[in-house]
């Protein structure tokens, strides 16, 4: 009996003293083994009484239970050692940088095209594209627009031939849209796209630009509810605050015509080189379509009414990001893309 | 245009308003004020009296002037004008006075003499030098006897006045007259509009004659003015036309230009002594060379409007008179011309003379009150009285014309129900009766009368404008559509093309926007989608931009090039972008990739451009849109293809249409776009975007293991690989995938073969594939690949 306490104090020991898992279980194999010394102690138990032996059993299994508890114990410990020896030699400079992936970009212009889609979608509109190559009919004379329009002196336009042209604004596709429709409303829609006019390139004109169109028919669309439409069209492009401001102007194709000016986001309305120090900043044109527009493309005017804006989608984006030179965006300048590069 | 505020107040009272207040105002019911300046600049400029006058010592063209600049101040001034005399009124700078672009005046010493200020020639106030008189510009300006020295200069000329800028909208410009834009100003601030009276003139009868002999004129009006003097105008009138930046002539001239700039009625005169037979003929078909009054020869053509005299020139209607009747200083008795052209036909005229005069500005706007043309000749005739002495006046003769009533109807409800507004019918009343517009009135039912001058009215939806306008755009409210619901979404071809660009973007390509026009001579290039001509413009803006692209190749390579200039090197960029041709619209993508992709250098992961990223790039596209690779092919380009280099390009196949192309740009090409190593794809988006695809249908995951072996195959080199895996596919229906992990030539491998690792995966969906089966597929396999291709198994 006073030998096992003594393989066991012993054992205990050499468990405490023990400073490697291989050490360790070395230790397990040796005192929990069939050669060990526990083993070697059992050996006397045949010699012994009934009782006595009972007795030695309890205290050797207890033994046995209290190395191998011991064994547990260290090795717990001598595990989490190793892995916090492991976790020092595996250190690694951290301030390297990462293995990036090359993150591209979507144009601005498709950006301000697609926030405008997603903003009209989500109110009804579908979206519609007509052909750049346009004829005079469309691009002029179902704008209101005949041969001798004086405002066609506003536009100057890159002929093809007599009856083809480069669209000059996204207008026409109104009256593509109108007349499929059939002369039945409701129509909502915008339509984005490409235009041109016969203009030198410089900081602030283009020959090749974007418009996005806007126009809504039905019995009893109001100026009002245009109103309406472009204030939300305004918060969403430059900011909840945003304000407008309606000033009468001219266009063939609406009447009454509207310019719309919005509150400057650069200063608040405050007044700065941005808004040239009028605290508005003119961001687009709109109107009630004309009742001649309406019947040329085959609606009644006297039952339908409707609203129609355009707007410059280089001038949103230059607004809104502050690009003070228009070639930019036609460049595929990478330096300009890359500013692109994050979610607006 | 540009108004003069003192101008505009003899009409409409504006002087208890700041400029920027009337400005606002004009903006704000359409008249957008651009912007503003003074007429004349400089603060301290006073009316002084040059009391003494003596030569400068050091000098011999200064004076030292003694000069009386009121409260008893005296100051002494050293003078170089050759004109200064002592007992002159003179306009003075006092030291502090800005006379702009950084002049000012100090107290300084002039040669060692004390000169405390300027004496100043009209000239030097900062009003447009083409406005300007030689004696302007000469020497100092002498003001008249009665000027009250020590006053403000300025005041006491007129000279304090501004300037506006107005951008006119074309629908209105009558406001180019000044009486129609004090309309505007006295409607929107209820005030009352001050027109010259009508004068009794005493007319005698006139022996003129007209005769109207084309529709290009539907109004002619003459009258004959006899005695008048030729001189300058006074200094009021040749105030307001240079404020009004017209130069002062003299007064005869200068009469018709302010009848213009009151009326808007272009005026023109002619020599009554110079006319041999007293007859106007207004007719087109004159084809002739003709010397115009500005002393040139121009060529009339037949479509011309002429108005005749003695059968010749007589004047290019409202565009300019000719030599052989213009009045000069002799002249003494004048025909006064004031009608009515047909505008587009003199645009015409006009712009082929290049003689857009001011003039002609007003009947190709479409400016021109035929009604209002006889008080306009009463009104030219008055003046020339009253400044040009004019002796005897002769009764306008005009030809017959009717004045159209135009009468417009709406109702308070109608004007509501476009406005989205709540105005009462009598807001409305009061609204037309400060525009001058006349009505009657019943059941809420508007017949409104247009003014004669408003040629830009037509329908209801002109006035109710008018009535916006009035009540301010900004007092109407802000609704959004009522309406029956409508869907708002994208076509499939949109939601595609988004897609597309939003993947390429994610991968890590740039989205650019180039030009639609190009040149003539890269308008061919890398094109494989358009077999019409290309589309090219009339009247371009050169050269380069004179056509439209087929493809978008050559602008992806200009942009690369852009960048490459730029030391960008790396430059991975596409576009989405309809192309035009005769026959055709198509909408293209095209991608170019040039450089390092992916770039970590000290981590060694590095990816180039080359062909199989770019096809890479393709097929991810594909994938994304739910073409399967099944439906496509790739087809080697042609041996001498000039676009793309023949080793390493294809053709996108679907049966036998090429829907889009991947590969590298021909060195030939490289070196005219100036590039490296540029790879490329176009595809046809018409084509692709359209196509029928399956609906996503969900397979079940297997439930048994898969098995997978690598093979090494040894097969001649030029072999495609493509084509071995297909029938290695084919094979055996447990193939699930393959893999190519290696494709090797050299050492080891017999020139002229390659040698192509594969993993192979098997897989049964209804039981785990014994080893047995696994052998005997591929057994199998190695025996088509033997038979079909001579391939063997690597040793």
């Amino acid at each position: 009996m006073d030998e096992l306490l003594k393989i066991k104090e012993e054992a205990l020991l050499k468990i405490q003293d023990c400073s490697s898992l291989k050490e360790l279980n070395d230790l397990r194999v040796f005192y929990l083994g069939k050669k060990g010394p526990m083993q070697s102690a059992m050996k006397s138990m045949k010699d012994m009484s009934k009782e006595e032996r009972a007795s030695f059993g309890q205290v050797s299994n207890k033994v046995k239970q209290d190395i191998t508890q011991a064994i547990e114990d260290k090795k717990k410990i001598l595990e989490e050692k190793e892995m916090l020896e492991k976790i020092k030699n595996e250190r690694i400079d951290i301030s390297l940088p990462g293995s990036h992936l090359p993150l591209g970009t979507i144009h601005p212009l498709s950006m301000i095209r697609e926030e405008l889609e997603d903003l009209f979608i989500g109110m009804g509109y579908s979206v519609a594209e007509g052909p750049e190559v346009e004829s005079d009919h469309f691009n002029f004379e179902l704008m209101n627009l005949p041969k001798d329009h004086p405002a066609r002196d506003m536009q100057d336009t890159f002929y093809i031939d007599e009856n083809t042209l480069l669209r000059t604004h996204t207008s026409p596709v109104q009256a593509h849209v109108m007349l499929a429709a059939n002369g039945k409303g409701p129509i909502k829609v915008i339509c984005p796209g490409k235009t041109y006019r016969r203009d030198d390139d410089d900081a602030t004109h283009s020959h090749q630009f974007s418009q996005c169109e806007g126009l809504v028919i039905d019995k009893n669309i109001t100026m009002a509810d245009l109103k309406g439409t472009l204030e939300l069209f305004a918060k969403k492009m430059f900011g909840e605050k945003r304000e407008i401001r309606l000033r009468p102007s001219y266009f063939p194709f609406t009447e009454p015509s509207v310019e719309v000016d919005i509150s400057c986001h650069n200063c608040n309305g405050k007044g700065c080189a941005m808004c040239k120090h009028t605290g508005w900043i003119e961001i687009l044109g709109a109107g009630m379509v004309n009742p001649k527009v309406l019947e040329m493309c085959g609606f009644d005017s006297q039952v339908y009414q409707g609203f129609a804006f355009g707007i410059g989608l280089e001038r949103v984006a230059m607004l809104k990001y502050g690009i003070d030179n228009i070639r930019d965006f036609y460049s595929g300048d990478l330096r300009f893309l890359n500013q692109f590069v994050r979610k607006d | 245009m540009e108004a003069s505020l003192k101008l505009l107040n003899q009409y409409v009272k504006v002087d208890d308003l700041s400029a920027k207040e009337i400005a606002d105002q004009l903006t704000s019911i359409g008249h957008e004020v651009e912007g503003m300046h003074a007429f004349a600049r400089g603060d301290k400029l006073v009316v002084g009296y040059v009391q003494e006058k003596v030569a400068h010592p050091d000098s011999d063209h200064l004076n030292v002037c003694q000069v009386d600049i009121g409260n008893g101040q005296v100051q002494q001034i050293v003078c170089g004008a050759p004109n200064v005399d002592a007992g002159q009124k003179v306009i003075v700078a006092l030291p502090g006075c800005d006379l702009g672009d950084g002049f000012k005046i100090k107290e300084t010493k002039i040669r060692g003499v004390e000169s405390n200020g300027m004496i100043c020639s009209i000239a030097e106030l900062g009003i447009d030098q083409r406005l300007l008189r030689e004696e302007d510009k000469a020497g100092i300006h002498v003001l008249d006897d009665d000027a009250p020295v020590g006053e403000d200069a300025l005041k006491y000329m007129g000279y304090d006045d501004t300037v506006l800028e107005i951008g006119l909208t074309p629908n209105r410009a009558d406001c180019m007259a000044m009486i129609s834009l004090a309309y505007e100003v006295g409607a929107l601030l209820s005030r009352e509009v001050q027109i010259p009276p009508l004068k009794d003139l005493n007319e005698k009868e006139s022996d003129i004659q007209i005769d109207v002999e084309t529709d290009l004129c539907p109004f002619f009006g003459a009258k004959l003015v006899k005695g008048v003097t030729t001189k300058e105008s006074p200094e009021w009138l040749r105030t307001f036309l240079m404020a009004s930046g017209i130069k002062p002539i003299n007064n005869v001239v200068d009469i018709s230009n302010f009848v213009m700039l009151e009326t808007g009625q272009p005026i023109h005169m002619y020599d009554y002594d110079k006319l041999k037979e007293k007859r106007f003929v207004i007719k087109t078909g004159f084809h002739q060379k003709a010397k115009l009054l500005d002393g040139k020869e121009y060529e009339i053509l037949p479509e011309d409007i002429i108005v005749s005299t003695d059968e010749g020139i007589g004047c290019v209607a409202g565009v300019m008179g000719g030599d052989d009747t213009k009045i000069d200083d002799n002249t003494v008795n004048i025909v006064v011309e004031a009608a009515t052209f047909h505008g587009a036909s003199l645009r015409n005229t006009a712009r082929r003379l290049n003689l857009l005069t001011d003039a002609s500005q007003h009947y190709i706007k479409g400016a021109i009150d035929t009604a209002n043309t006889p008080r306009v000749l009463n009104r030219c005739a008055a003046l020339l009285q009253e400044l040009a002495d004019a002796q005897e006046i002769y009764q306008s003769v005009m030809t017959p014309y009717q004045v159209e009533e135009k009468v417009i109807t709406l109702s308070t409800l109608r004007v509501n129900d476009l406005l989205g507004t709540s105005i009462q019918t009598e807001d409305i009343s009061h609204i037309l009766d400060r525009l001058h517009f006349q009505y009657t009135l019943e059941d809420e039912l508007f017949h409104v009368t247009v003014p004669t001058y408003r040629n830009d009215m037509s329908m209801d939806a002109d006035v109710i404008e008018e009535i916006a306008r009035m009540i301010g755009y900004n007092s109407i409210p802000s609704t959004l559509p009522l309406m029956e619901m409508t869907k708002g979404a994208l076509t499939p071809v949109q939601s595609q093309t988004r897609w597309i660009r939003h993947l390429l973007a994610d991968l890590g390509l740039h989205e650019v926007i180039t030009y639609t026009l190009t040149s003539p001579s890269m308008v061919n290039d890398f094109n494989l989608f358009h077999q019409g001509d290309s589309i090219s413009l009339m009247l371009p803006l050169g050269e380069e931009r004179s056509v439209t692209r087929k493809s978008l190749i050559p602008s992806l390579l200009q942009a690369v090039n852009y960048n490459l200039a730029h030391a960008q090197k790396d430059v991975f960029i596409y576009e989405i972008s309809h192309t035009y041709s005769q026959d055709s619209e198509i909408q293209n993508l095209a991608i170019a990739c040039s450089g390092m992709y992916h770039d970590v250098a000290w981590q060694q992961l590095q990816q180039k451009a080359d062909f199989y990223f770019v096809k890479g790039l393709v097929e991810t596209i594909f994938k994304k849109l739910g073409i399967e690779e099944s439906r496509y092919t790739l087809k080697p380009v042609e041996e001498d293809n000039q676009n793309f280099h023949p080793g390493r390009s294809g053709y996108l196949m679907m049966g036998q249409d090429i829907v889009g192309v991947i590969g590298k740009v021909h060195p030939r090409l490289a070196k005219k776009y100036d590039v490296k190593d540029v790879y490329v794809a176009e595809l046809n988006l018409s084509i692709l975007l359209n196509l029928k695809k399956r609906a996503i249908h969900f397979t079940a995951i297997p439930q048994y293991p898969a098995v997978t072996r690598d093979i090494a195959l040894v097969m001649d080199k030029d072999i495609p690989v493509y084509d071995v895996v297909r029938s290695i596919c084919k094979a055996s229906r447990l193939i699930v995938d393959t893999k190519i992990f290696d494709v090797y030539e050299g050492e080891h491998i017999e020139s002229g073969k390659k040698s192509v690792a594969i993993a192979l995966t098997f897989q049964d969906a209804s039981k785990t594939l014994d080893e047995a089966t696994i052998n005997a597929a591929i057994e199998h396999i190695l025996n088509v690949v033997k038979k079909d291709y001579n391939a063997h198994l690597r040793a």
